[in-house]
């Protein structure tokens, strides 16, 4: 025969393979294959998805807590088709849920955990915990407001319990608050532990079920269940196609909704922390139990209700697979299944109907819009900070946008300062030559009336001192600067009247010196010493900052006025601005 | 009859005789396993190749201050670290040690600036002033005081080329330097990436 089939020999006289495939493939389905057998394998599949891409994931993730966020924010912007690979993941999460859920309803329906088959619902019951432990532990992993704020509710409740919940808390999370450790131990336990324990457990789980075999459905005749299916093809057939659906599903969620990614984890926020949608029946639980009860809601029932799962099979005492036969055992099953149901929908409707939560959330996203925005633009260094937020958050503090405009960002009650939307472009300079005193400028400062409007000149030299003044910065603008015009500006500012009042070095003369206006160098001594003579001397209406920015915050502040210079004047009202990318 | 049904080893399965159909479903589930094959290695794949097209770093290619001229001793090959900003991966840093040179200063403001990345295999190569011999310590490549590739009869010199030299510009009294890093372990000076 051909060389596959040697080959195929050559292996199965040294390994038996063959009677292994035909062991794993050929199994006789009693009753013939069904669609409500499909859900085990579904899990198997959707674990596999979670398997690949979380090790596609673990080549991009740092687990630390100045990394933490960047790394992820690096996957999901930056790497082709990373935000398809966590959307899957995050995603798949969900269907793991899901597809447990529904397993556990097909099995107890049929009956499938009677005798003998009692231990292997108590595997099932543990992978279900096991499911429940990553999604806890993957939350916290991308080191966002949601998930660093929401898992905090998770330990803070271990914490609660009564002995031994503070050493659990601290042993959780490495110590007595959330940092480094928290987010190494997570990363272990969700990356090695959880995975080891689930695969361990799904292997006792599967074998169990091939021991005992299928179980029918209930009051299946006995003619129907002399109709035998293999488990390949009519079985996998089934197994496959609903593995695609999964798939197709969530890509299509990854692609068409996409994972969430907050702005980076701040402690000293205060975020309205919502945990995964599968979790708020218990979120809604503990609203019903107060001071010293608060424990029957977050331990004492949720307890209850795994021993009952964990005990079902030793709990029901019927004679009969019927469902009417068991109703001691369905009819608490039901409540249970039935109550988080209720309490998933309450806690939804609840958040639906708070005004006060939906301004919450839509504040919060607007944040995370401008977080990611940032992030894009100006990049996160190695302490963690997305730098252009800093720098914006540096300023907000300091009050500077109580005195400055920047369009979509800060419109102050009252006017204290220049505009400073595009800040140091070629259009602001040009507009500043133009009109000094509108309102964008010197308008209503003390300044006002100090430089006169050079409007009249002809465009080609208005455009000319333009590019002499931008070059002054010595940061290169896009375009690069154009060294022709700066020449002829320069022939321009020494032959006309600008030279009267201003110096190209460092020299005060009547107005601000301009040598190296703009530059870094500049901009620090503008926030330290605007009342210089060489700056705005006694028409300076801006306090210093010398003693409230450290030299990192000033760096942080630069690079936000860069950003102004580049994105320029033109957003609207109201709307973040975003430079074309 | 056993107690499990599908213990019966007789069993006739009623599918058994209907091969079309049987090899049709076959088919079928091989090619759905295929496209959720398909599906699931696009973005894996892609996630996990992106180094080979995508930037995941870069280095300032401006020029950097190393110092004011006077802290460079004429004829006397002394270290330096390259100071600029950069982006690795996910982090942008400003101010990070690019890499080390060595500042060679003849007469007359004129400088040799060399990389000590030793072009054999990237190890950092010293300053022997008893010999006045760049040597690097992991394969015993030398090089004189220019940079060349010393030829010693009866001793191996693994170097591929003489050290990298490295742009250099005065401005304001400072010397300034281009850093770059270069393909070790060919002839040819390349820049990497």
């Amino acid at each position: 025969m051909n060389s596959s089939r040697k080959i195929g020999d050559w292996l199965d006289e040294r390994t038996g393979w063959r009677r292994l495939r035909d062991e794993a493939l050929l199994e006789p389905i009693p009753g013939g294959a069904k669609w409500a057998y499909v859900f085990g394998s579904g899990l198997a599949f959707t674990f596999l998805l979670q398997a690949i891409t979380g090790i596609t994931m673990a080549m991009y993730f740092s687990p630390s807590a100045t990394d933490a966020w960047a790394s992820v924010w690096y996957l999901q912007t930056q790497v082709t088709w990373g935000y398809l690979v966590r959307g899957l993941h995050h995603f798949g999460s969900s269907a793991m849920v899901v597809l447990a859920v529904i397993h556990m309803v097909q099995v107890f329906v049929f009956g499938a955990y009677r005798k003998p088959r009692e231990l292997n619902w108590i595997f099932g019951v543990v992978l279900l915990f096991l499911v429940l432990g990553f999604s806890l532990t993957g939350y916290l992993l991308p080191w966002d407001q949601k998930g660093y704020w929401a898992t905090q509710v998770a330990t803070k409740i271990m914490g609660s319990a009564p002995v031994l919940g503070e050493y659990v808390q601290r042993f959780m999370q490495g110590g007595t608050e959330y940092g480094n450790l928290t987010l190494t131990r997570f990363y272990a336990l969700h990356v090695f532990v959880l995975p080891a324990l689930l695969v361990l457990v799904t292997v006792g789980h599967i074998y169990l079920f091939r021991r005992h075999g299928i179980t029918t459905p209930p009051g299946m005749s006995e003619t129907a269940r002399a109709r035998v299916d293999r488990f390949w093809p009519a079985q996998v057939f089934k197994d496959t196609v609903l593995a695609l659906a999964i798939l197709g599903t969530l890509l299509a969620l990854a692609i068409f909704v996409g994972a969430p990614l907050d702005q980076p984890a701040d402690p000293t926020s205060n975020y309205e922390a919502r945990p995964e949608w599968y979790f708020l029946f218990l979120f809604q639980l503990l609203k019903y139990f107060e001071g010293p009860m608060a424990l029957i809601g977050t331990i004492v029932i949720p307890t209850l209700g795994a021993l009952f799962l964990f005990l079902l099979p030793f709990l029901d005492r019927a004679k009969e697979r019927s469902l009417r036969a068991r109703l001691p055992v369905v009819i608490p099953f039901v409540a249970m299944i039935g109550g988080a149901g209720v309490l998933t929908a309450i806690a939804l409707q609840s958040d639906a109907n708070s005004e006060d939560f939906q301004k919450h959330i839509a504040a919060q996203n607007q944040s995370a819009k401008l977080a990611l925005n940032y992030a894009d633009h100006g990049g996160v260094d190695d302490l963690g900070n997305i730098i252009l937020m800093r720098g914006h958050q540096l300023m907000d503090d300091r009050g500077c946008f109580g005195c400055h405009a920047v369009n979509g960002i800060s419109t102050p009650e009252e006017k204290g300062g220049p505009d400073l939307s595009g800040f140091l472009s070629r259009e602001w300079f040009l507009s500043f030559l133009r009109d000094p005193d509108s309102a964008r400028h010197f308008g209503g400062l003390k300044a006002e009336g100090t430089m006169p409007s050079f409007a009249e000149l002809p465009e080609a030299d208005l455009l000319a001192l333009t590019e002499m003044l931008v070059a002054e910065s010595g940061i290169p603008p896009v375009p690069p600067v154009d060294a022709a015009l700066v020449a002829k500006g320069r022939e321009l500012f020494a032959a006309g009247d600008c030279s009267t009042c201003h110096s190209l070095t460092r020299e005060a003369v009547d107005g601000p010196a301009l040598g190296g206006f703009g530059s870094d160098r500049w901009i620090k001594r503008l926030l330290n010493q605007p009342g210089a003579p060489d700056m705005f001397g006694e028409y300076n209406e801006m306090p210093s900052f010398e003693d409230d920015l450290s030299d990192s915050d000033v760096g942080y502040v630069l690079a936000y006025l860069r950003y102004l210079r580049d994105i320029g004047p033109a957003k609207s009202e109201g709307e973040a601005p975003q430079s074309s990318r | 009859m056993s107690r499990f049904p599908h213990e019966e080893k007789s069993q006739k399965t009623p599918e058994d005789g209907d091969l079309s159909r049987r090899s049709a479903l076959k088919a079928l589930t091989v090619g759905t396993n295929v496209a959720i094959g398909a599906l699931l290695s696009a973005p894996v794949l892609g996630t996990i190749a992106f180094p080979l097209w995508g930037k995941t770093g870069e280095q300032s290619a401006e020029y950097s201050v190393v110092g004011p001229l006077t802290k460079f001793d004429e004829n006397k090959p002394t270290k330096f670290t390259v100071v600029g900003d950069s982006r690795d991966a996910w982090q942008t840093i400003r101010r990070k040690n690019l890499g080390a040179i060595w500042v060679v200063r003849g007469t007359n403001d004129s400088f040799q600036v060399f990389s000590t990345v030793c072009p054999h295999l990237g190890c950092a190569v010293n300053w022997e002033a008893s010999r006045t011999t760049f040597h690097c310590p992991c394969h015993g490549s030398e090089f004189d005081q220019t940079g060349r590739r010393t030829e010693t009869s009866g001793k191996q010199n693994p170097a591929p080329r003489g050290l990298d030299e490295l742009e250099w510009k005065i401005e304001n009294g400072n010397l300034l330097v281009r850093y770059q890093r270069f393909v070790t372990g060919i002839e040819d000076k390349k820049v990497v990436g």
